[in-house]
């Protein structure tokens, strides 16, 4: 009995366990059941078809009938963007190409722990096990690679590896950069070294990608200054060792590659002690790269990419660093700012400020350049060739290219130019060269008075040859530039775009140095009569003053492509317009009147000059007006007509009889959209866990819609794994925009198979310096670079059906603090960069969706913004389709609320934000607007209407017809927690009661025995 | 002093289990304390653990402990589940590793001595609680 009864204890403590368990899964599992079935690729609606079932609902199709074709195929695509898209920064003494054949060295742990990517949302998986490393790459080449160097740094590369700090943890993101000590690598496998002395190949690696932190300036342990992104004193005690080597005549050639995520200080490359012969900047170069690096290493294919971005001898020379971390506000009134773990979120502690206004990058080098060339007042001593080792547009070819025949034709119908130039390869081997064209606006009197800024040079177009040109052959390159390039935003006087008085200049160069002398060359500077101020001859003949504007024009461009008129959208982000910061927090921005004045070099992380934002009691109510609701106001607006039933599916809402698209504004979606319930609309826009909601009242089949930028990272549905694509940044290096619709016409195909409807991706936010730890994201320091890019690239994806989901609109740059960062601008540099990026993506590509971003644009998020996700975003820019948060939760785990304080969804979706981006729905939060917020009502019908519209005319419509019904079905995994509740509960339900009866007959036998 | 002693030398091994299922709540009270701005940790878990171990020290003050390991495991169990349920959500983060790229090591150990705390909570259910109970049961059991 006594065993009977300990059973009965151990089975009601077994199944007692198991049912709750099996019960918190369940809870767990069903609370997130959006995020599993989108992953799983799974829905809670099958599709029943009611009709005949002849209709061919594979609206849009793939080209490939099979997985592997696909694969290889995109394999082969990222050798060629990697072909075309690294960058030959150095070549002294033609020591590129190397021969087939030749015997060479891999050194330093980077050639073992290669960067193929980053992290984050561009992460697949897992590796696919087709991923190509260095050596591989190199010997596909013809190359013989020194095995024991291989192996050795093999056996230490879990010692040697990069030393990082956690996202969230404490510390620097990189705390060392542990390259192995010279003297232990040459003690190691020195001796083979002179039997493969053809060349040592040192390649240069750093890493970083999504999260909350950037690279850091200081803090690694074994770089000279603590800057992550300098060689460590390990990697240059390298270098000096393969130098002494060099002379004595044990190994040939010092190449060194650069692979990473960020470029560190080139300030070694020219530097004699170190001896680098060539430099090849390959950055992450994704699954199968490597074999394209061994090709270019070769010459089986001549380089042809041309630098995404400016590359600093020194980072640190760039002004941007001066302001870029995030710094915490002064505080005198000692107001309670919200902390992520305070429990009330809202991140209301750091900001940044773009002090630097328009001159990012090459905008800066450039125009400094100019003035101090001109001898221009304030420009002080400044010294381009002690500031920038790769001129932005910069790369070398194993032949000689030279320009000729500048034509520039203006058509009238179109408001643009048509530039013409013919390029000839005066070398001895073919090759292909990427044609850019810069605009020089004029910076006169106009200008200072009214505070417009502008920059020497502007890339305004590009192309790139069709094919390899011969030796001795040319080829004349076409580019179209659009005249409103022309125009520079006002912001002080006119408000509004405008064309100043001076000469316009077009110019073609090899990078925005070149054409920045063609300019000076054509404006009568020479070395000679600048006292070598100017550092090279420019060629007059390729450029030209295209127009000269005698007074100022403020009406030409004072309408937007979609004819709204243009105004002052964002005095609200600018310290000096906002009517909290104004008086409290002025910021000079740099201005080339006065660069000696405005231009401050401090990058350290302890710096005292980054601008200074006092929080004010106004300001702050303003930082939490995404969340607290105090925009929404009750009204007497009737609501819309819910819950009709017209018996229109969703597949209906495609074409009309007569096979015309349904558009946007048709009446017909009126009908349909009355057909939507209160909960429809509510279910409709806060379920989006990369994914849209089903609705089976209109028939609307779930999406899935997924990660990432570098290709689709969710694995193909035959469970093949997807291959990874190289940065974008070295997607925009190639400034080749066929390759770039070829590529896009891939991803589409990529997607399809993997079954997507929606890609998270592509990126166009702006390299504002190297730090950013998600530049592999983002294609360039320029916004026509970038937005030309992405715009073609998006249009090819879309092609196929896919929508792309634009990130981070706008001003998500940086990683560190960005949840809430709040980020201040002048109204022109946020129009003409990085507004200008997604405004380019959108003439071009018309992406169909868009990703908020978390930092705040001045005071509240991007999702709580309506000047700019109304204003801007759709009535000037046109962009026609929805937005979505960045990954929402208000959740329970501290630090990681990401939205929790910064925005509710009603609050988003009345700015125009319309779908939210989080596991658990958010429906909870419209409940309290059900009644007397009729203005919110209806625009809660018009986000969802744009959904609906979107996945219309998607690929997640395939299989989907007029007479397809929606039916509720449980998937594998809810059956299975189910099954399991019902047993284990019923289990411990039989447990219980078996306790119960030993329990009773156990103390009824205790008490007879009492009795007794 | 003697009072204690004299207790003691009644208790059997199921009183020590309970006693250190009680120690362990306190640890999994102090770990919460320490990774309460983290987030992870819940206010279920700390209720259920503190009403543990009030209950459990009224049990046998009151005499009548026989109820102490049955409460322990259900208030434990309970206290597991609430910080599973809160913590769910930092695990998926650090498995992403976009944020954090490891557990920290408030959590692991939480995780331990919740884990602790629910296993001699059932370890106390089966042990006999006094020596006498040892004794009488040894002595029915030879009848």
């Amino acid at each position: 009995m006594s065993k009977k009864y300990t059973l009965s204890k151990a089975l009601l403590v077994a199944f007692g366990s198991l049912a709750g368990v099996s019960l918190l899964a369940a809870s767990i599992c069903y609370q997130n059941t959006n995020a599993i079935n989108s992953y799983l690729h799974l829905t809670n609606y099958v599709q029943v078809e009611t009709g005949d079932g002849t209709a061919d609902t594979t609206y849009y199709k793939t080209d490939y009938d099979s997985i592997a074709d696909l694969v290889a195929d995109t394999d082969d695509a990222i050798e060629r963007i990697v072909e075309e898209g690294a960058v030959l920064i150095k070549n002294e003494n033609n020591a590129l190409p190397l021969s087939k054949g030749d015997n060479v060295t891999l050194v330093g742990i980077g050639s073992y722990n290669s960067v193929v990517t980053s992290t984050g949302s561009v992460s697949a998986t897992s590796l696919t096990g087709r991923e190509v490393n260095l050596k591989q790459g190199l010997e596909h080449a013809g190359l013989k690679v020194n095995q024991a160097a291989w192996d050795y740094y093999a056996s230490v590369s879990d010692e040697y590896t990069p030393v990082r700090n956690g996202m969230m943890a404490p510390g620097p993101l990189i705390a060392a950069i542990n390259e192995v000590p010279w003297e232990t690598a040459n003690a190691a496998y020195g001796n083979t070294l002179a039997q493969y002395g053809d060349a040592a190949i040192f390649n240069v690696t750093r890493v970083s990608g999504e999260g909350n932190k950037d690279m850091n300036h200081s803090g690694a342990t074994d770089t000279p200054n603590g800057d992550a992104l300098t060689l460590s004193n390990d990697e240059r005690e390298t270098l000096r060792g393969l130098k002494a080597l060099k002379d004595l005549g044990t190994i040939k050639k010092i190449i060194v590659l650069l692979n990473g995520t960020a470029t560190v200080d080139l300030d070694f490359l020219d530097d004699e002690q170190y001896g680098v012969d060539a430099c090849l900047q390959v950055q992450a170069v994704g699954t199968t790269g490597f074999n394209g690096v061994g090709d270019l290493l070769v010459g089986n294919v001549n380089p042809s990419g041309k630098s995404n971005d400016t590359l600093w001898v020194h980072n640190s020379e760039n002004p941007t660093l001066t302001n870029q971390l995030g710094y915490e506000f002064l505080n005198p009134d000692n107001l309670e700012l919200h902390t992520p773990t305070d429990g009330q979120g809202g991140y209301e502690q750091h900001y940044v400020v773009y002090q630097e206004g328009i001159y990012l990058g090459y905008r800066y080098t450039e125009t400094r350049y100019e003035d101090y060339v001109m001898n221009t007042a304030n420009t002080g001593n400044y010294n381009y060739a002690n500031t920038v080792a790769v001129p932005f547009g910069y790369g070398e070819s194993y032949t000689e290219f030279s320009y000729s025949n500048l034509t520039t034709t203006y058509n009238r119908n179109t408001d643009s130019y048509t530039v013409s130039v013919t390029v000839t390869n005066d070398g001895d081997v073919p090759g292909k060269e990427a044609v850019q064209v810069y605009l020089q606006k004029p910076y006169g009197e106009y200008n200072r008075t009214n505070k417009i800024e502008a920059s020497a040079v502007e890339l305004v177009g590009y192309n790139k040859t069709t094919d390899v040109i011969e030796p001795n052959d040319s080829e004349t390159v076409t580019i179209t530039v659009d005249r409103r390039q022309f125009a520079s935003y006002d912001a002080e006087t006119n408000e509004t775009y405008v064309l100043t008085p001076g000469d316009y200049y077009l110019a073609v160069g090899n990078g925005a140095h070149d054409a920045t002398n063609n300019i000076l060359a054509a404006k009568g500077y020479s070395p000679s009569n600048t006292n070598n101020r100017m550092d090279a001859a420019g060629d007059a003949s390729l450029a030209k003053v295209i127009e000269t504007v005698d007074t100022v024009d403020t009406e030409t461009y004072s309408t937007s492509r979609t004819g709204q008129k243009i105004h002052n959208l964002f005095d609200d982000s600018d310290l000096n317009k906002n009517e909290h910061t104004k008086n409290t927090s002025p910021v000079e921005y740099i201005t080339r009147s006065d660069w000696n004045g405005t231009v401050v070099l401090d990058p350290l992380d302890n710096n005292t000059n980054y601008t200074k934002i006092t929080m004010t009691a106004d300001l702050l109510a303003d930082f939490r007006a995404g969340w607290d609701g105090s925009m929404l106001e009750q009204d007497d607006v009737e609501y819309p007509t819910y819950g009709v039933n017209a018996g229109i599916s969703l597949a209906a809402m495609m074409q009309d009889t007569n096979g015309n698209e349904i558009s946007y504004d048709d009446p017909l979606w009126d009908e349909f959209m009355d057909q939507l319930t209160w909960d429809d609309t509510v279910a409709l826009l806060s379920e989006g866990m990369r994914m849209t909601a089903a609705l089976p009242s209109v028939n609307k089949p779930a999406t899935v819609d997924h990660n990432g930028p570098l290709g689709p990272t969710q694995p193909y549905t035959d469970g093949t794994l997807t291959s990874t694509y190289p940065s974008t940044a070295v997607l925009a290096s190639t400034f080749n925009p066929a390759l770039v619709d070829e590529v896009g016409e891939l991803y589409g195909e990529n997607a399809l198979h993997c079954g997507y409807a929606g890609l998270y991706g592509p990126a166009v936010n702006l390299h504002r310096s190297q730090y950013s730890s998600r530049n592999n994201e983002y294609y360039s320091e320029d916004s026509f670079l970038s937005g030309y890019t992405a715009g073609r690239q998006i249009k090819a994806i879309q092609e196929n059906g896919i929508y792309c989901y634009i990130k981070h609109f706008v001003l998500n740059d940086q990683e560190t603090n960005r949840y809430g960062l709040s980020t201040w601008l002048n109204e022109q540099s946020f129009r003409e960069l990085y507004l200008d990026a997604f405004d380019i993506t959108i003439e071009v590509g018309d992406p169909h969706a868009m990703m908020s971003s978390y930092n705040r644009v001045g005071t509240r998020v991007s999702g709580a913004k309506s000047n700019l996700l109304t204003d801007w975003l759709r009535n000037e820019a046109g962009f026609n389709g929805f937005v979505v948060t960045d990954m929402y939760q208000l959740g329970s785990y501290g630090s990681l609320t990401f939205y929790l304080g910064l925005l509710s969804m009603p609050t988003g979706v009345f700015c125009g934000n319309d779908l939210v981006d989080g596991s658990i729905t958010s429906a909870n939060q419209f409940e309290p607007y059900r009644e007397g917020y009729g203005e919110l009502a209806w625009k809660m019908r018009e986000s969802a209407k744009r959904i609906l519209y979107t996945v219309c005319h998607s690929a997640g419509m395939n299989g989907v017809s007029t007479t397809t019904r929606m039916q509720y079905q449980l998937t594998w995994w809810q059956t299975t927690l189910i099954t399991l509740d019902s047993i284990f509960g019923a289990a411990a339900l039989g447990a219980l009661g078996f306790f119960a009866y030993e329990f009773y007959r156990r103390n009824i036998k205790k008490e007879d025995s009492q009795a007794n | 002093m003697k009072k204690v002693t004299d207790f003691l030398k009644t208790c059997g091994i199921g009183f020590y289990v309970t006693f250190a299922a009680i120690v362990t709540s306190i640890v999994c009270l102090i770990l919460f304390g320490v990774g309460l701005s983290q987030g992870y940790q819940s206010w279920g878990s700390f209720v259920c653990l503190l009403v543990l171990i009030l209950a459990d020290v009224a049990l046998v003050a009151f005499k009548k402990e026989a109820f102490a390991p049955a409460v322990s495991t259900i208030l434990s169990a309970l206290a597991i589940g609430f910080f599973i349920y809160v913590s769910y959500n930092y695990v998926a983060i650090v498995i992403t590793g976009i944020d954090i790229e490891s557990f920290n090591a408030d959590w692991i150990m939480s995780v331990v001595f919740y884990v602790l705390t629910y296993a001699l909570s059932v370890a106390s259910i089966f042990v006999p609680w006094a020596k006498k109970d040892k004794q009488a049961i040894e002595s029915k059991e030879s009848e």
